[in-house]
């Protein structure tokens, strides 16, 4: 991020409706949470939620850190990121469960 | 790029005969919010992780989330929880874990914060009450699920440590 994308984002979070703006993305992601995860292309684990329900994904960190730098500072500070849970879980099976 | 600091932590949680300088484990300090259960508001508060790249996930063990969780802790149904699952790895024996969503905010050199969501795994406490045995011992881990995203810059001489945005 740049100096002044960064000056940008640190007053953006100041604003009230920039966390009003943030916790829309957030509620956008919990209630939709199923589809954005299944609308991932396989290996897509970066996941921004942005600008009141837009989703991007990425399988490159860098190309995720470069689309945030990427946005205008009001929609970049407010956007939610969120890391895909791995599908490697799926290894792990509850029938492993072996409590006394 | 951007860089988060960490620091080296004497790690306290095991006897052993290594060396001195390999008891010193990279950490980082991050604040982090979590439901209790889904649904229920979050709580929030600041952790210690050692970084992991041993961990496939990042993972709350027993002492930091009954510091943030208080004795609700010990009402997670951590047998029929339908993310409950067994893992071995971590300490001794295995463990079971349920996964609940939550936020980890790490602040970088200029005191500015990412905020990253990820579901992370909470250990059931072994024993199933307040110890400073068992898992209770054990540090929270930042594990591989995280380091996928953010670059580890570590070295013992001279010692530093730092989590990174990716770049040169």
């Amino acid at each position: 991020m740049t100096t002044q994308a960064r000056a940008e984002t640190r007053l953006l979070d100041e604003v009230p409706e920039a966390h009003a703006a943030r916790e829309r993305n957030r509620r956008y992601l919990r209630e939709h949470r199923a589809e954005i995860f299944d609308a991932a292309p396989p290996g897509h684990r970066l996941i921004v939620v942005y600008d009141g329900g837009k989703v991007c994904s990425f399988d490159d960190a860098r190309a995720h850190w470069a689309f945030l730098d990427s946005l205008d500072p009001f929609v970049r500070a407010t956007a939610v990121l969120r890391l895909k849970p791995s599908p490697a879980r799926d290894w792990l099976s509850p029938s492993a469960l072996s409590l006394p | 790029m951007t860089r988060f600091p960490g620091h080296f932590k004497l790690r306290d949680w095991m006897d052993d005969t290594s060396p001195r300088t390999a008891r010193y484990a990279p950490h980082i300090t991050g604040s982090i919010a979590l439901e209790s259960e889904p649904g229920v508001p979050y709580v929030h508060g600041e952790i210690d992780f050692l970084i992991d790249s041993g961990s496939d996930y990042s993972v709350l063990n027993p002492r930091d989330a009954h510091e943030l969780l208080g004795d609700a802790l010990f009402e997670i149904d951590f047998v029929n929880d339908p993310t409950a699952v067994g893992v071995v790895g971590m300490g001794q024996g295995a463990v079971v874990t349920i996964e609940r969503e939550v936020e980890i905010a790490l602040r970088d050199e200029e005191g500015d914060h990412v905020v990253l969501g990820l579901d992370m795994q909470i250990a059931r406490p072994e024993p199933f009450r307040v110890a400073r045995t068992g898992n209770w011992q054990l540090p929270s881990l930042l594990g591989r699920d995280v380091l996928e995203y953010l670059d580890l810059a570590l070295s013992y001489n001279p010692p530093s440590v730092y989590l990174r945005t990716p770049g040169d």
